[in-house]
């Protein structure tokens, strides 16, 4: 049982308002993941080929190069599409959290490296303003906090099937 | 510090742990709430909107010709000859699935259907191009030094015509005679009446015809259209279309290969049939520049209207089903692009129009000083009285600025630089209460279509949205897949000949209606005098009858 008093330790010193705050963040994530990824799935005609085509950047050569893979995009596609549903479901429920967290942390630094805000980078505009720090690494950074500060366990269904 | 894991060890997992377990799952429910709400509001605003048109749909028979789907199932090898293998002629033999072994494969090539063709037959005046073919052939290829031997052979179902435009008209004539199906490059015809010329002779043969406007694929256009057949701009008046380019290839100064001569000539590479070249124009002594960058002259080019209008025109007349304008006026002139050296290195290798000038570049000897005579700066109005429209098309070779194509209506205006906008106008009646309630945003489109981007959705950030394959020249959706277009308008033509159908995504009648608009263009600016057609008589007439000496530019 040294586990779960470890993880019970670590737990423990949580105050309400710490958990409270983490869980949120974990499931505004969560929410966010799954929108993306269920427009994705549902979305006809969408594809990620152009996205790759037209990323900026150091790698441009490497996104462009799978971009114009016809069999490459499909697997793309369905990797995207599928992996941020499941990933937000995860998040949102606390199912397999640190699994989804870490995977939630790859595509997000993806994101960012396809279309990084770096200077003199010709990046892709949005809204707002950005000079390297973007969303997308602020987003990165936030899921790096959640598998630093797990909250599954406790608020979510983690507590039923991890480490019992 | 509370132990708040609330872990009951006893008793395994118990209702308390259960209920922690579960403790987020609520807000599931309400992202499906808030989905339905979201997905139930997005279409009732896109039905709102759809609603609002005031035609029924389906009255521009050029929706169904988009939707086309090959009948036959026989996939017999179809034999194919090329007509004229420079820059377009390889890039329609690479989107067909010929291209020399040393060359990479075009983009998007390895996911399509292939199109089960041999290339049979070769014609072209310039040698290096004739041997690019064969090699892209695999070898199967034969060369013929004239289209009309070419044109003669059993091995030769259809051809494909890019050579200059002076000789669309005369070659696909030919070929219709000789019973071979013709995929010809825009612009149709580089004379008036050689427009009326080719379309008797395509009906009377019944082959299958295709006029190179690849760009009637792009996806864009469904979209469009439906806009403009549910009548949802209200009465469109204005029609604003335009090119602009600014390098000295987009203006046509291509680039003159070092080994270049007349077939003619005593000595030197020889590789230039240029008496077959000046055959049915002008006579005048070899230059490489009206050879190479034939765009420039009127000897063999149709300018700026034939060359570059008819992209934006012919879509134009697709969408909105317009067919010949009633009258051009046109104006224009040799602005920017009006003498050019074509220079070399320092140690004599040939520098492309647009590289950077190293120190110790020469003139080459080989090439004359290039001065054009088709205009760079050029616009043209369009009159369709019964129609209430008028459509203005402006360009320029000196400026790359993007200005869209633009359709502004009495309810709504649509935009299609980027894909597909709608915008309702600020003094629409229509769409007052949805401006009103919030439905429709004036600095937003009301309704949005992107070629590419599908729902406008690329990744994780809302980025997105931004980029696109401009004006869709070059690729478009389908399946989720980027696909060349110019490969999609050989699919079609192709398709149409196993079908044994005429009617192919542009055809013969599509075809005609181009080139006489283009001339009626073309005419305006030359002759300086309002073009009039007149639809009845299928004849051209002039507000101001131009002198026989001003006639005599036309021929």
């Amino acid at each position: 049982m040294a586990t779960e008093e470890t993880l019970n330790g670590m737990l423990k010193k949580y105050t309400g308002a710490q958990l409270f705050f983490l869980t949120c963040m974990r499931v505004i994530i969560g929410w966010h993941f799954l929108y993306e990824g269920y427009v994705k799935v549902t979305g006809e005609g969408w594809s990620s080929a152009g996205y790759l085509n037209a990323a900026p950047g150091p790698f441009a050569g490497i996104f462009s190069t799978l971009g114009h893979s016809a069999w490459m995009v499909g697997g793309i596609n369905i990797i995207m599409s599928w992996g941020l549903t499941l990933i937000g479901l995860a998040l949102i429920l606390g199912l397999f959290t640190r699994t989804a967290l870490v995977g939630a942390a790859v595509f997000l630094f993806l994101f960012y490296i396809t279309n990084p805000p770096w200077i003199g980078v010709q990046f892709m505009a949005g809204e707002g303003s950005y000079m390297i720090v973007n969303k997308n690494l602020v987003e990165f950074s936030a899921a790096l906090v959640l598998l630093a500060f797990p909250s599954g366990q406790i608020w979510g269904f983690d507590r039923l099937f991890v480490k019992q | 510090m509370a132990d708040n894991t609330g872990r009951d060890n006893r008793s395994g997992v118990g209702r308390r742990d259960f209920l922690k377990a579960a403790a987020t799952t609520p807000v599931l429910g309400a992202f499906g709430l808030s989905l339905y709400k979201k997905e139930a509001l997005d279409r009732a605003s896109r039905e709102e909107v759809l609603q609002l048109g005031n035609r029924p749909s389906g009255t521009n028979p050029n929706i169904t010709k988009r939707n086309y789907k090959r009948a036959a199932s026989a996939n017999d090898t179809i034999n194919i000859g090329i007509i004229g293998c420079g820059g377009r002629g390889k890039s329609l033999m690479r989107s067909a699935g010929f291209w020399p072994p040393d060359e990479e494969a075009p983009r998007g090539h390895e996911g399509q259907e292939k199109l089960n063709l041999k290339l049979t037959a070769v014609c072209d005046l310039f040698q290096p191009s004739v041997d690019w073919a064969i090699k892209a052939s695999g070898g199967t290829a034969k060369f013929y030094p004239t289209y009309q031997e070419l044109l003669e052979q059993s091995d030769v179902d259809a051809v494909v015509i890019a050579t200059s435009d002076h000789y669309h008209a005369p070659v696909a004539i030919a070929a219709a005679n000789a019973g071979k199906h013709v995929y010809v490059e825009k612009c149709m015809t580089k004379k008036f009446e050689e427009a009326f010329q080719v379309r008797e002779a395509v009906k009377k043969a019944g082959i299958v015809f295709q006029l190179g406007h690849q760009n009637r694929n792009s996806d864009r256009y469904d979209s469009a259209m439906e806009v403009i057949d549910k009548g949802m701009l209200g009465e469109v008046t204005l029609i604003q279309c335009y090119t602009n380019r600014n390098s000295r290839n987009g203006a046509w100064v291509y680039d003159i290969p070092k080994e270049h001569g007349p077939k003619s000539a005593p000595s030197g590479p020889r590789n230039v049939d240029w008496d077959q070249y000046v055959s049915n124009t002008v006579q005048r002594p070899y230059d490489p520049n009206r050879f190479f960058r034939w765009r420039c002259f009127w000897d063999y080019g149709t300018g700026l209207s034939g060359d570059l209008l008819t992209h934006e025109l012919d879509v134009i007349n697709m969408v909105m089903n317009l067919g010949i304008p009633t009258t051009a006026v046109a104006s224009g002139g040799i602005y920017y692009h009006k003498e050019y050296t074509t220079l070399m290195t320092a140690n004599g290798d040939p520098l492309d129009s647009d590289d950077p000038v190293p120190q110790g570049a020469l003139p080459r000897p080989d090439v004359p000083v290039m001065r054009r005579d088709v205009p760079d700066v050029f616009q043209v109005t369009y009159e369709w009285p019964d129609r209430n429209l008028t459509v203005v098309y402006n360009a320029t070779l000196s400026s790359e600025h993007e200005r869209g194509q633009i359709y502004l209506g009495s309810e709504a205006t649509m935009d299609l630089t980027n894909g597909v906008d709608v915008f309702a106008d600020p003094q629409s009646q229509r769409y007052a209460e949805l401006i009103k309630s919030g439905k429709a945003r004036l600095n937003e489109p009301m309704i949005s279509y992107r070629t590419v981007a599908g729902k406008g959705i690329e990744a994780i950030t809302s980025a997105t949205s931004q980029w696109t394959i401009s004006k869709g020249l070059l690729y478009t959706l389908r399946e989720g897949r980027l696909v060349d277009i110019t490969y999609l308008h050989i699919k079609n033509w192709i398709d149409h000949i196993r079908d044994n159908n005429t009617n192919t995504m542009c055809n013969i009648d599509d075809g005609f209606q181009e080139a006489i608009t283009a001339h009626m263009g073309t005419y305006a600016f030359r002759l300086g005098t309002r073009v009039r057609w007149d639809a009845e008589n299928q004849q051209i007439k002039f507000d101001s009858q131009p002198s026989e000496s001003a006639q005599q530019v036309l021929v």
